[in-house]
């Protein structure tokens, strides 16, 4: 082994590199997940049933300006609350966040990353980052450019009207997004088997849509119980539309936070205590 | 006192009603250290504390003269290899040199630096765009290492580097980690539970047993109540009977046994080092394929057992 001695020094810490560590957990992500060949099929079919018909016939169809009806209405062009929409993201996130925590768990690997200057919070930070940029792929930029395809084909001249809906869709997009990650890491770090952490995470809808819909018989507000049915309604407040008379606006706020970040809450908690904080 | 680098006082950690270190009281200075000790002895729990992953109960621990204990910062002066197996097969040895370098703040020029670097160390240039699922042992050992020194640790901190590799990735991975502390100047701790391997690494060790750190000091004293009692060694592969022969011919050899139809043999020896100088020899000149070869606790459990009754 006749080499030179080194002349690299260590890294002292730097503040500037603290944002390029979770960056890294980021990029190992997204590069594993889309070698998975599960993933890429779910994506690949998904963008092409969910996001490529719509977007081709919003496009097709006379239209004079994006509308709230046109991304959550009733009717026949409804684009997010179809239903082949939300069982492929459903799957997508099944996939990519089954092995999220779970592997590490099962593989002790937490070690890899905090042997290294990486915090709890920045594992975590990286962990989610990674679903993230891989979800959104799927809740996120299809739905900007539907939104552009729509105002770039539309009739009309109330362009103002449109750019507040897209604006609007923006943040439904980083909602959908966080919301499904948030939830999928959360059932990734309850269990060290990633396919319990899969159909854990797809289960878990369908029995809660079925429980919210067997109870909203008697209240409507039971039908808040179901994630995707609280999804919905929050796309109606976002876009303005008025709910049902039956339904608190403000148990929706409240379950919305509660679903959004009692999972990252309970995700550092079991992360911490479990592995690190032993 | 300043080439201390790891001081333990009265150190503690136990899980429920297990003990996993019991007023463990150390200081391991610079250059390669063995840490001695059978299986369950509680290594893994003091590299764990070491590495800030575990928290103690009662006592201190103080590596590099601060407390690991969410001390972040100071995990860039540690190089930790774990003695188990984390590396996803589905990954090369390059993608996990790359996250393991960016988990530690290099970027672009610097980090593909010293990944050709760490890679050339660890004589794994060539392998680095196989995927890890594909390397052997000795391959995964090394990527390990590689893992563990690319940030040019002060202290690096190697948990049973040795277990189950072959007799000839044993050799070089020692070649490798005396070149490490030598010409890289790596401060090693280093743990092991064959005396004889570490022997060839160091002349410092501290033994352990239950929890406790019960010596510390120069290997040939420990080396001399060693020799007093045979050494039995496994040898799992095939073709080993000739090797069993070829064995019984040998002064050091006291008997040859084989167990499990012939698949394994249990080799009692009186004098380790000898048998261990010979052995990557005489796989070589009988051509035999070994797959596993390990020392059993016994002889070192009964030193173990003499030094705490002491």
């Amino acid at each position: 082994m006749a080499i030179d001695r080194i002349k690299y020094r260590s890294w002292k810490g730097e503040k500037s590199s603290h944002f390029h560590r979770v960056y890294t957990i980021v990029n190992n992500i997204f590069l594993q997940k889309m070698k998975s060949k599960g993933i890429l099929i779910i994506l690949i079919i998904g963008l092409f049933l969910a996001h490529a018909f719509p977007i081709i016939f919003g496009a097709l169809i006379p239209h004079e300006e994006l509308t709230a009806e046109m991304m959550v209405g009733t009717n026949f062009i409804s684009y997010l609350k179809n239903g082949l929409l939300i069982i492929f993201t459903i799957l997508l996130v099944s996939l990519v966040c089954s092995d999220l925590i779970s592997q590490d768990l099962k593989d002790k690997s937490f070690v890899l990353y905090f042997s290294r200057p990486i915090k709890t919070f920045d594992y975590l930070a990286g962990k989610i980052g990674g679903a993230i940029s891989i979800i959104s792929i799927f809740t996120f930029f299809p739905f900007i450019i539907y939104c552009l395809v729509i105002i770039g084909t539309q009739t009309g001249d109330d362009y103002s009207g449109s750019i507040s809906i897209l604006g609007k869709t923006i943040i439904v997009g980083i909602l959908t997004t966080i919301f499904f990650v948030s939830y999928g890491t959360m059932i990734s770090s309850l269990t060290k088997k990633k396919t319990y952490a899969g159909i854990g995470i797809f289960m878990s809808f369908f029995v809660l849509i079925i429980i919210g819909d067997i109870f909203t018989t008697f209240d409507q507000n039971w039908s808040l119980i179901s994630p995707i049915n609280l999804l919905f309604y929050s796309y109606d407040i976002i876009y303005g539309i008025e709910l049902s008379s039956n339904l608190n606006s403000n148990i929706i706020g409240v379950l919305l936070f509660c679903i959004i970040f009692l999972p990252l809450v309970i995700t550092f908690i079991q992360v911490y205590k479990k592995e690190v904080g032993k | 006192m300043n080439d201390i680098r790891i001081k333990t006082v009265d150190l503690s950690k136990w899980y429920g009603k297990i003990i996993g270190l019991n007023a463990f009281k150390l200081e391991i200075s610079s250059g390669i250290t063995g840490l001695v000790g059978p299986n369950g002895s509680g290594k893994s729990t003091f590299f764990k504390l070491a590495i800030g992953c575990l928290k103690p109960k009662t006592g201190k621990i103080l590596i590099l003269g601060k407390n690991p204990w969410m001390n972040q910062k100071l995990m860039s002066d540690i190089g930790f290899c774990p003695d188990y197996d984390n590396l996803s097969d589905e990954t090369t040895g390059r993608e996990f040199l790359e996250l393991v370098g960016g988990l530690h703040g290099l970027k672009k020029i610097s980090l593909r630096n010293r990944i050709n670097e760490v890679s050339e160390i660890v004589g794994m240039k060539k392998e680095l765009y196989r995927k890890i699922g594909g390397y052997s042992k000795g391959m995964r050992q090394r990527i390990k290492i590689a893992g563990s020194i690319i940030h040019n640790p002060k202290l690096l901190l190697l948990d049973e580097p040795l277990s189950g590799a072959d007799p000839n990735v044993r050799k070089s991975l020692i070649n490798l980690i005396k070149y490490l502390n030598e010409d890289l100047g790596h401060d090693i701790v280093v743990s092991s539970h064959v005396l004889y391997e570490i022997e060839r690494m160091t002349s410092k060790i501290a033994l352990i047993y239950k929890g406790r750190a019960i010596a510390s000091g120069e290997i040939s004293d420990i080396r001399n109540l060693i020799d007093e009692h045979p050494h039995n060694i496994i040898i799992v592969g095939s073709k080993i009977e000739e090797l069993a022969k070829k064995l019984l011919e040998k002064k050091y050899t006291i008997s040859v046994g084989f167990i499990d139809d012939r698949k394994k043999i249990k080799v009692q020896v009186s004098k380790p080092d000898e048998f261990f100088d010979n052995i990557a020899e005489l796989i070589k000149e009988l051509n035999c394929k070994i797959e596993q070869m390990y020392s059993l606790d016994d002889n070192l459990e009964a030193v173990f057992n003499y030094l705490v009754e002491r």
